[in-house]
């Protein structure tokens, strides 16, 4: 379910950013180009990042699932960037800390669709350090789609890594 | 008998709430509890709804104070610690069951 909104145009590999305001607007101006938010999505974005962060420390990896409010979701999608470079995000229950984040996920979720399978799917493919890994070592953004393909995660995707 | 009524909050009400309310819908239904609500809410609308509910689960930080009963939920949504942090939601879930059977 989820594969339907990673779109290939959203799915960035080996970036490298300065720091996450500078990864932030260039996300949101891709998918304010490309017909996914409306003009208040960046602002908003990064507005709600400051108060409400949505980093995330899982095993020995740290990744963080940027999301708005679904007003200004044009179209449902998922942007994945994986950086090269971690860029310093903090953590959503300390916002304190800060962590050094490699794997972001840009959720859009409006109204459309299935909230809680859409987030389960996202949940649990963070959850997967294989999965991952993987996705660290893609060559190219069509490696990705692959690897978060229905086909290839099939089944796989609610069962534990 | 009343219901339990829980208060789920996180950044945006409807993101990691979502999940944090689908595993406490588990939760109850394991404990073959159904007098229940569930309330999402966003972070900066806790203070306003607290007094109404039994207990506040959060995702995010949650700083305010508060005589309610209040379990950070992250845990949910990483998997770090997650099966000692359902114990704990499980226990406090029962804990007010009990309370109110009374």
């Amino acid at each position: 379910m989820i594969d339907q909104y990673v779109y290939p145009e959203l799915v960035w590999v080996h970036k490298l950013f300065p720091n996450k305001e500078d990864l932030f607007k260039t996300v949101a101006r891709n998918l304010y180009n490309k017909g996914f938010v409306n003009e208040q999505y960046s602002e908003s974005l990064i507005s709600r990042e400051i108060k409400f962060p949505t980093g995330l420390a899982l095993e020995d990896y740290f990744v963080a699932i940027p999301h708005s409010d679904c007003k200004n979701v044009k179209k449902s999608f998922v942007s994945v960037v994986i950086l090269d470079k971690p860029v310093i995000m903090n953590k959503m229950d300390d916002p304190e800390i800060e962590i050094p984040v490699e794997y972001v996920f840009f959720l859009g979720m409006n109204n459309d669709q299935d909230h809680i399978k859409f987030l389960k799917e996202v949940i649990c493919i963070i959850k997967n350090k294989k999965l991952i890994l993987k996705m660290k070592k893609a060559a190219s953004s069509e490696k990705i789609i692959s690897l978060l393909s229905t086909d290839s995660l099939g089944g796989r995707l609610l069962d534990p890594a | 008998m009343k219901k339990i009524k829980i208060l789920i909050a996180c950044g945006s009400g409807i993101a990691t709430s979502t999940i944090g309310a689908d595993v406490v819908k588990e939760i109850c239904k394991n404990l073959k509890i159904s007098s229940f609500e569930i309330i999402k809410c966003t972070m900066t609308e806790i203070s306003s709804m607290e007094k109404n509910v039994d207990l506040i689960l959060t995702t995010n930080n949650y700083t305010g104070k508060t005589q309610i009963p209040h379990i950070s939920i992250t845990g949910f949504i990483t998997g770090i610690n997650e099966d000692a942090l359902r114990e704990k939601v499980k226990k406090q879930i029962l804990g007010i069951y009990q309370q109110l059977k009374q």
